[in-house]
């Protein structure tokens, strides 16, 4: 059911990646997703893929929840392997296939291609998943985001506005799905079909789950902002934290080692094409 | 054709296994619901109320045992899931969130129209169903959204009854409705049930209500049912309920205390209308000697 869609939910643990600091922690995936973008050759995604998996060791969190967290999004990845093998061109053609007006070309190029986007949004959910979400409570996500971007407050961008807002959205992801859950079992115990019929007939049954869905999320918008006011929420302006950022010896060592970590994995590629190797350029 | 209307045997289910979550919600549930009158269930947060529920019409599936509908296991060719759905009508907690059609009739014609009805029983149905829960035709074009908080909760019970359950399962069908409200909402039910001589299961927090309305209180404790008998023999009980965290009507209690003041009166009273019955010949009693 909708209750196993994990993505972007807390895990709540007790580990190395669970203690950092969320500024670091912010920092480390940005990184990550830079050089999963940049990562060239197959020794940089075998690198940052053996990098993923410790950090899923390091995280303490279930494969099982991580792999379930991947499954919602494995179309997508799909797709987009599958574009990418039909349509990126290359020299090294495997298959060539003509019907009437099909044309089917299938190369190395284009195999490798998909092959490497499919991994890199892949690799992307896992480790934004375990660095960020699952290992950080949204509260100190948020917090992180907010000190992170404070010098932006200083030539007049709502810095705060825009880390309540996250941090809201962020807090109602799993009240929204829990909402969904109890909606469609609602509409479930009244006869309701959300998985035969055509699409049509689909897309039709689930007019009975966003009206209430989007009814509620006025209402609880509603009540959310009374309750601030009530609590005199008034911005950011003079407002202290109850818990201070505090930057341990630890956190640097992690940025090291995840700094470190990104120059062996990509500079590789840079020295393949620097010493001018040619020739095994489809396996890079 | 069983006695029982539902039967769980041996039924045990889990929330978040192998997470940080996990929970057991029941626990070898063991628990048979007699046809034909109103049973209450009974129990803290958390105690598996909802699970069990969720149960009866085939939302959820035990990981283990089974649950039975008239003998029949529920995912047997003879009662599968969505069969499940319409025999044992379930109506969750606070259904007006789930309202969303256009017009209050149309909204409760939805069940019955997923069961594939003609249009003609469905307006029969319809209007039926707005009977019993005491809503006037005059709604029946109206939106749902633009009637009050008890209204709306009618009209989506009436959604459940147009589909004719054998069996009306209701998770706290008076949560946050002034005591007026709450009195409306279950003495419909009671008449509903007294008129169709069906099967209802009532969740409520409510001892006073339960007292009044449920024949048969299965109290649930930690995922088990630990008492299942007629209302009045639970609430004897006291000591047991306390000290599960429940407690006995209120006008049990002060009964209680009447009692141990040394007036003399029998302690199974339950209701305001019983205390009303012991208590004034008594008073009468009384003034004859003054």
């Amino acid at each position: 059911m909708l209750k196993d869609v994990t993505l972007g939910q807390f895990f709540p643990g007790n580990s190395l990646l669970h203690r950092l600091d969320p500024r670091i922690k912010i920092i480390a995936t940005v990184l990550l997703i830079i050089v999963v973008f940049l990562a060239q050759n197959m020794l940089g995604y075998g690198l940052l893929i053996l990098l993923t998996l410790l950090l899923v060791a390091v995280s303490g969190i279930p494969v099982k929840t991580i792999l379930k967290s991947v499954k919602p999004l494995i179309f997508i990845v799909l797709l987009t392997c599958a574009m990418n093998v039909l349509f990126t061109g290359g020299e090294n053609v495997l298959l060539d296939l003509r019907w009437s007006f099909i044309h089917l070309k299938i190369s190395v190029e284009g195999l490798l291609g998909g092959v490497k986007m499919a991994l890199r949004i892949l690799l992307l959910i896992v480790d934004t998943g375990v660095v960020l979400t699952y290992t950080t409570s949204p509260i100190d996500l948020t917090d992180g985001i907010e000190r992170l971007l404070s010098p932006l407050a200083k030539i007049g961008l709502p810095v705060h506005t825009f880390a309540m807002m996250m941090s809201l959205a962020l807090r109602f992801v799993p009240t929204l799905i829990e909402e969904t859950d109890k909606i469609m079992s609602a509409q479930k115990s009244r006869g309701a079909d959300f998985s035969s019929g055509n699409l049509v007939s689909r897309v039709k049954a689930l007019v009975p789950i966003l009206i209430p869905l989007l009814i509620s999320s006025f209402r609880r918008a509603d009540e959310l902002a009374l309750a601030m006011e009530c609590r005199c929420y008034h911005g950011g302006k003079g407002r202290t934290k109850m818990k201070q950022l505090h930057l341990r010896a630890a956190d640097i060592l992690f940025l090291i080692f995840i700094a470190l970590f990104i120059g062996v994995a990509f500079l590789p590629g840079i020295h393949c094409s620097l010493l001018g190797i040619t020739g095994f350029d489809f396996l890079f | 054709m069983s006695e029982y209307a539902i039967s769980f045997q041996g039924v045990s289910y889990f929330y978040g296994k192998g997470t940080p979550f996990y929970k057991k919600a029941l626990d070898g549930v063991d628990l048979n619901i007699k046809k034909g009158m109103i049973t209450g269930i009974v129990g803290h947060t958390g105690s598996g109320k909802s699970t069990l529920l969720q149960m009866m019409n085939g939302l959820l599936e035990p990981h283990e045992g089974q649950v039975l509908l008239f003998g029949e296991r529920i995912g047997s060719k003879q009662m599968p899931k969505r069969k499940a759905a319409f025999t044992a009508g379930l109506v969750f907690q606070y259904p007006e969130y789930q309202l969303f059609e256009e017009t209050v009739g149309k909204d409760i014609a939805y069940g019955p129209k997923n069961m594939g009805l003609d249009q003609g029983e469905i307006e029969v149905r319809v209007r039926e169903a707005m009977r019993f829960v005491g809503l006037p035709e005059s709604l029946l074009e109206v939106s749902p959204f633009d009637l009050s908080g008890g209204q709306k909760r009618r009209v989506a019970i009436a959604g459940i009854l147009a589909m004719r359950p054998q069996i009306l399962v209701l998770d706290e069908p008076a949560a946050g409705l002034d005591p007026k409200g709450r009195a409306e909402i279950f003495g419909n039910i009671y008449n509903y049930q007294k008129s169709t001589d069906s099967t209802v299961i009532i969740v409520s927090h409510s001892m006073d209500d339960m007292a009044k309305y449920a024949k048969e209180l299965v109290v649930m404790h930690e995922g088990r049912p630990v008492m299942h008998d007629l209302t009045k023999k639970v609430f004897l009980q006291d000591e047991m309920l306390k000290s599960i965290g429940l407690d006995v009507p209120g006008i049990t209690a002060v009964i209680k205390k009447l009692k141990a003041l040394g007036v003399p009166v029998s302690e199974d009273v339950f209701t305001v209308e019983e205390a009303r019955a012991a208590l004034l010949p008594l008073l009468k009693g009384g003034e004859d000697h003054a």
